[in-house]
């Protein structure tokens, strides 16, 4: 069964998309992840999805937000998110190489609702944002 | 006055033995007061007495001297500029004389010229302007051409012509019959006639290519009149004792100022001029300073009179001051309280500038030493935000480089065999270690950009809390923790954890091998330090290498023994420095190590 994606994973570096997805496809999740690398097309594909019928995709119900994007930054894009009625509630978990004081401050000020600093290294790249997803898809109960 | 002190005395020292002489018990009780206030009541009992009246004398006669002295000084100046006019007056009334008698020479000059053109055939003719002459000339009272040609004279003296009359001397018989038959000029004189003195004149004149004379019977009286003299002086003019001309009265030498000039008419006749100033027209001169030494003398006396009062006027005030004694010593009393105020107002004011002045170098040395920060923590923090943006940027390719092989290995391991595999790790390895330096640099980084915030912190609370925390992980074979006295300090708490976190785990790591680990911690207040230890029994180091042991990326033993990027120690450095403080460590290689933290104690309310 072919499933729609539920995971936005916002992210301008092929080389941890390639490994996210990657990761991914190790569970069979690999249906349930789209992309968008910039911060516009993020924002693009999250109104599309705010939209019912046919050619609209599914409302995500986690996003993985990466900071550091070309063109719009990850912070501003967040706070359009939190800015809009209708993607305030989206849970938003930022995935950034950065682990400075004020990147983590300025996220959950602008409403972020985890903070994951990137990891390298591991015996099986990628797992720990399979492990996160996990969480928000099966555990997490969202607002209905 | 001087009397009521004595009484004074008298009275209150019957008993002792000085008081048999009253002046001389008078000093030794004054010499209880100070030297200055016996002066000054010596001074008000003679101003009491009344005063001596030398006092006034003395003005007096100052003022006296003072005004004579002016008064010659003003005659001396005038006596100078009277003296110079007068030398002036007398040279240019000498000039005008000769000036004068040249002219009556050219005169006659001219009438014997006239004489020798119109020969002896045209009497009329030269005898016409002969008259002319005379009248124009009035000094000449005479005229004679070749005594035996014809004579011309206007003058008689008591009924005789003035040639007859002179004719009678028989001293003037002969000189001017030498006269005339000389071929040069000559000029005889004077003769004393009765109410003149007169002299004849001359001149020879070339008549029918002979030599003839021309001769002039001349008064020199009327000669000097005729000269405009100087207004306001007496003169004479005389030669030898003959007084020739004579103006005024000339007074005695000695009395008058008088000033000669010599009048010089040529052909060995010299006239001597007396001139003196006419005593009635300049007297006026001489009287001013007559006047300023009256006026010096009554302003003396004057003076001397308003002294006087004012000694008089100021015994009574006194004597008004004195009787009013109580008053006076309230006075003096408040006096002194308000001496003893302004002098305590002083010292205020003093410590008042002094405090001001100490403010001021202390506000200029911390401004200086906040510029001072202000530019080293630019430029740390560019070196910080370089650093931070170095170890994040190279991080993320060396994380992909860690994914890759990692992927590879997942996927490929089976068809690259035991080699390609062991690359692969090897790579993976180093790709890891670059990471982890990474990481290590960015803590490095954080702690300096961390905004220090100071507050009373419980070391023990902490050593405490991070053992456990690093004991936990080490599933038992954790060093067994003995802790001293642990002084509380003012630090920033963040950065104290992170700094006991190092050290501790620190000594975890190097104590892996020991028999027994054991750890020690405590503190105590050194001076103005509060001085923490961390003591392990571990592998230790040698003390030769105690200089690198806080650089980063430093490491004194083997990576593949003992896990770690070297940062650890650099960090906890850098943390004892942002608070003031100091790192030492002493080792000995095999036995352990103990670490030396130190914190400036920091001043209460600073």
């Amino acid at each position: 069964m072919v499933m729609q994606p539920d995971v936005l994973l916002v992210e301008d570096s092929d080389d941890d998309v390639w490994v996210t997805r990657r990761a991914f496809q190790r569970h069979q999740m690999g249906d349930r992840l789209a992309l968008a690398s910039t911060g516009e097309e993020a924002l693009r594909y999250l109104r599309s999805s705010l939209e019912s019928g046919n050619g609209h995709p599914q409302r995500p119900r986690v996003v993985f937000l990466d900071l550091n994007l070309p063109g719009m930054r990850g912070l501003e894009v967040l706070r359009k998110m939190r800015a809009d009625e209708r993607m305030r509630l989206i849970p938003v978990v930022v995935l950034s190489s950065s682990s400075r004081d004020s990147d983590i401050q300025d996220s959950y000020r602008l409403g972020a609702n985890s903070f994951v600093s990137k990891r390298y290294g591991q015996t099986l790249p990628g797992e720990y944002v399979v492990e996160i997803a996990r969480y928000w898809l099966d555990l997490n109960q969202p607002v209905r | 006055m001087e009397s009521q002190d004595q009484i004074l005395v008298r009275a209150a020292g019957p008993a002792e033995p000085h008081a048999l002489e009253p002046s001389a018990s008078a000093d030794p009780r004054r010499a209880h007061a100070p030297r200055a206030s016996s002066l000054q009541r010596r001074f008000w009992n003679w101003i009491r007495s009344g005063g001596s009246l030398w006092l006034p004398l003395l003005v007096c006669a100052a003022g006296s001297v003072l005004s004579v002295l002016a008064g010659s000084a003003i005659v001396s100046y005038e006596t100078r500029q009277l003296k110079t006019t007068l030398a002036n007056t007398a040279a240019s009334t000498a000039r005008a004389i000769e000036s004068r008698f040249a002219r009556e020479v050219s005169d006659l000059q001219e009438l014997g010229r006239v004489w020798s053109e119109f020969g002896t055939a045209d009497k009329r003719e030269w005898q016409a302007e002969a008259e002319q002459l005379m009248q124009r000339s009035k000094a000449i009272l005479a005229v004679e051409w070749d005594p035996k040609v014809t004579a011309l004279v206007h003058e008689t003296v008591e009924g005789l012509e003035v040639l007859e009359a002179l004719g009678g001397d028989p001293s003037f018989h002969v000189a001017r019959t030498e006269a005339m038959n000389a071929d040069t000029e000559t000029f005889l004189g004077p003769y004393p006639l009765p109410g003149r003195q007169v002299y004849e004149l001359f001149l020879p004149v070339l008549k029918d290519k002979e030599v003839k004379q021309i001769a002039a019977v001349l008064d020199p009286a009327i000669l000097i009149e005729a000269v405009p003299l100087a207004e306001g002086h007496v003169l004479s003019v005389a030669v030898g004792d003959h007084v020739l001309y004579q103006r005024g009265e000339l007074g005695e030498r000695s009395e008058q100022m008088t000033m000669e000039a010599s009048i010089d008419l040529g052909r060995g006749e010299n006239w001597r001029l007396t001139v003196q100033p006419d005593p009635n027209l300049q007297s006026l001169g001489s009287r001013l300073p007559r006047w300023i030494v009256l006026a010096g003398l009554v302003i003396s006396v004057l003076l001397a009179g308003m002294v006087r009062l004012g000694q008089l006027t100021w015994s009574g005030s006194r004597q008004l001051l004195e009787s009013n004694a109580g008053l006076n010593g309230r006075l003096r009393e408040v006096e002194l309280d308000r001496e003893r105020t302004l002098s305590v107002i002083a010292a205020l004011q003093e410590e008042k500038q002094g405090l001001k002045q100490e403010n001021r170098r202390l506000r200029d040395e911390a401004q200086a030493r906040g510029e001072e920060v202000v530019h080293q923590d630019s430029v740390v923090a560019e070196l910080e935000a370089f650093t931070y943006s170095v170890s994040h940027d190279l991080r993320s390719p060396l994380g992909a480089i860690l994914n890759y092989a990692a992927a590879m290995s997942e996927d490929c391991g089976d068809k690259i065999g035991e080699d390609g595999r062991e690359y692969l790790a090897r790579i993976a390895g180093s790709a890891r270690s670059a990471v982890s330096m990474m990481d290590g640099l960015l803590v490095f980084s954080r702690v300096g950009r961390h905004e220090l915030r100071r507050a009373k912190v419980d070391v023990r609370e902490i050593v405490r809390e991070v053992y456990d925390e690093l004991a936990r992980a080490m599933d038992g074979r954790a060093p067994e923790l003995s802790m001293g006295e642990l002084p509380g300090v003012e630090a920033d708490p963040t950065l104290l954890r992170v700094l006991v976190t190092n050290l501790l785990s620190n000594a975890f790591k190097f104590t892996r091998q020991t028999e027994g680990p054991k750890l020690e911690v405590g503190g105590y207040v050194q001076g103005a330090e509060t001085v923490y230890y961390f003591e392990d029994n571990g592998i230790g180091f040698d003390m030769h290498d105690a200089g690198r042991l806080f650089g980063v990326f430093e490491r004194l033993h083997g990576s593949t023994q003992y896990e770690g990027h070297g940062v650890g120690l650099a960090v906890v450095e850098r943390i004892a420095r942002r608070h003031g403080g100091t790192v030492r460590a002493e080792a000995v290689l095999g036995k352990g190590a103990t670490f030396f933290v130190s914190f400036p104690q920091r001043r209460p309310a600073a």
